[in-house]
């Protein structure tokens, strides 16, 4: 991870915007760490032999043969304050990844700055604030689902940035403000390298005292993904007259942006939430709208809850004018079209669940989903011909601790 | 989750109630020389729910709470905050894990409680009112 000079430059006013706000007695030596971890264990099987359900960002998981790939995870994260201002913090996360193995990912590694109570000024790698939980977005425990619906939280396969952000928090009456606004870049590591330039957004947050919390995020930026056979086959349009296609498909410093809106609810024995994002960029990588409606019940310890998510592709992003029914083109148009197909990933999914705060931290959770993909792929990997016409029932177990 | 503070790692000593059982009323308790005469349960909750780091008098909060098996504290936390231990457990874990908040710094007991409060001026803490001394000063109480 390295930083910028304008992140460093950053940092260092910040440093700077502490001494001078903080008093002189906030600035001392008074070293405390702390160590927190989390983790679930779960299960997931489905009734299909043609495709694998999938965790975000991941290339295997649970079909009619069961597995523990799409949820499983381990997290620890250290807390380490030097004064009220100065904090670091680092979180290292071990799940199933594409490349089929388990290697840790530094999640967040970031100083913090708390310039003055109401701002604070980050640098490192941070979370992505493209969600509503997105900031313990593997932190299962806190989270009434088995996992974030994917047809909102499978949009976007990286989960934090390396760059800086400020956060300013206030409040108002019962009403906790947050703004922040952040600045970096994310690349994410093989077997599909995507480089994420530029990344700059907003997130506002107000949390009211009623139980309420709205939430409203954007983020732009250029993507980049490293693909020899998309560069080929880009390369090869180039030399037709179908070129405006390779310029369509390619994804080479190629805008994009997420859009979200959220609200959720949690107050007496009622919990809710809502959320409705938006995907755009102008590459073969869809554009797609995806929102998810959640309602739950606590009775005691025992949670029933119910969520309806759709994810729906509003744009191929590609025009794809190579004619139909021309033998020589046909091995081109097929790789194009067969490019588009792949990123159809629109689907529905209807979910039941029960989540049972069984120990003080410890949630053990059983879900079911009915998923509906809409004659492609869905959100699903390993998909074999025939699949996308029918639905799949997807059930889960999972245990969730924090420690 | 675990807060270790490293200089009074040593000093904490495990003075552990056999039961608050025989207590049925809660009391917060700030330093003596607090400006604050009383405080609300939602200014209270706040502070303990992670909501504000501040004190109504503007200084940056120091709380302080019991271990999870102190009956005090489940008192405490479902009658001033109205929460459940689980639902505090996770309200919390959504600060500590996006590295927004660290939790309470947990003493062993009340009167390591109170130690704290009368030793610093923005400290704030709960025990059982029965153990309230001139060390501290009451701001709020649960029955």
């Amino acid at each position: 991870m390295k930083l910028n000079p304008l992140l460093a430059a950053a940092l260092a006013g910040a440093c700077g915007l502490a001494s001078s706000a903080a008093h002189a007695d906030a600035l001392s030596w008074d070293p405390s760490w702390s160590f927190s971890g989390f983790g679930t264990l779960g299960y997931v099987q489905t009734n299909t032999s043609q495709a694998d359900f999938v965790g975000v960002g991941q290339s295997a998981g649970a079909s009619k043969d069961g597995s523990f790939n799409p949820d499983s995870k381990i997290g620890g994260q250290v807390n380490a304050k030097a004064n009220n201002v100065f904090s670091a913090t680092v979180q290292a996360v071990s799940k199933y990844n594409d490349a089929g193995t388990w290697k840790p990912v530094v999640e967040w590694a970031f100083v913090k700055a708390q310039a003055t109570p109401e701002l604070a000024v980050r640098a490192g790698r941070i979370g992505l604030p493209f969600y509503m939980v997105s900031d313990y977005l593997n932190v299962n425990y806190t989270n009434l689902w088995v996992r974030p619906p994917l047809d909102v939280y499978g949009q976007v396969n990286f989960s934090h940035f390396d760059g800086a952000d400020a956060i300013y928090q206030t409040s108002l009456g019962g009403t906790t403000l947050t703004g922040q606004v952040f600045y970096g870049e994310t690349n994410t590591p093989a077997p599909v390298r995507v480089h994420s330039h530029q990344q700059m957004g907003l997130n506002l947050t107000a949390e009211f005292d009623n139980g309420i919390t709205v939430r409203l995020g954007r983020a732009q930026g250029k993507i980049t993904v490293d693909s020899t056979s998309l560069d080929g086959l880009v390369g090869i349009l180039s030399q037709t007259p179908f070129a405006s296609v390779g310029d369509e498909l390619s994804v080479t410093k190629k805008s994009a942006s997420f859009t979200g809106a959220g609200i959720s609810y949690d107050h007496e024995n009622f919990v809710g939430s809502a959320e409705f994002t938006k995907r755009k960029t102008s590459s073969y990588i869809s554009s797609t709208t995806g929102w998810s409606v959640t309602g739950g019940y606590r009775l005691g310890k025992f949670t029933p809850f119910a969520v309806v998510s759709k994810l729906k592709v509003d744009s191929s992003n590609v025009d794809d004018t190579i004619p139909a029914g021309v033998p020589q083109l046909a091995a081109l148009r097929a790789g194009v079209e067969g490019l588009i197909a792949s990123q159809h990933i629109a689907q529905k999914t209807d979910s039941i669940g029960l989540r049972w705060d069984a120990y003080k931290n410890v949630a053990v959770k059983a879900q079911y989903d009915h998923i509906k993909p809409d004659g492609g792929p869905g959100l699903f990997a390993k998909v074999q011909p025939g699949f996308g016409t029918s639905a799949v029932s997807v059930y889960s177990v999972s245990v969730d601790f924090v420690f | 989750m675990k807060t270790h503070h490293i200089p009074r790692l040593a000093a904490a000593a495990a003075l552990c109630l056999a039961s608050a059982g025989a207590f049925a009323q809660v009391a917060v308790v700030v330093n003596p020389k607090s400006p604050l005469a009383s405080m609300t349960a939602d200014q209270v909750s706040g502070i303990f729910l992670g909501k504000s780091n501040t004190l109504p008098s503007g200084a940056t909060a120091a709380p302080t709470d019991l271990p999870d098996s102190a009956a005090t504290r489940e008192l405490f936390y479902t009658k001033v905050t109205g929460k459940s231990t689980a639902q505090v457990k996770a309200a919390w874990s959504r600060l500590v894990f996006s590295g927004k908040a660290t939790p309470p710094k947990e003493l062993a007991s009340s009167a390591e409680v109170k130690k704290f409060v009368a030793a610093n001026p923005d400290a704030i803490g709960y025990i059982e009112k029965s153990a309230v001394d001139s060390s501290v000063k009451v701001v709020f109480s649960a029955d």
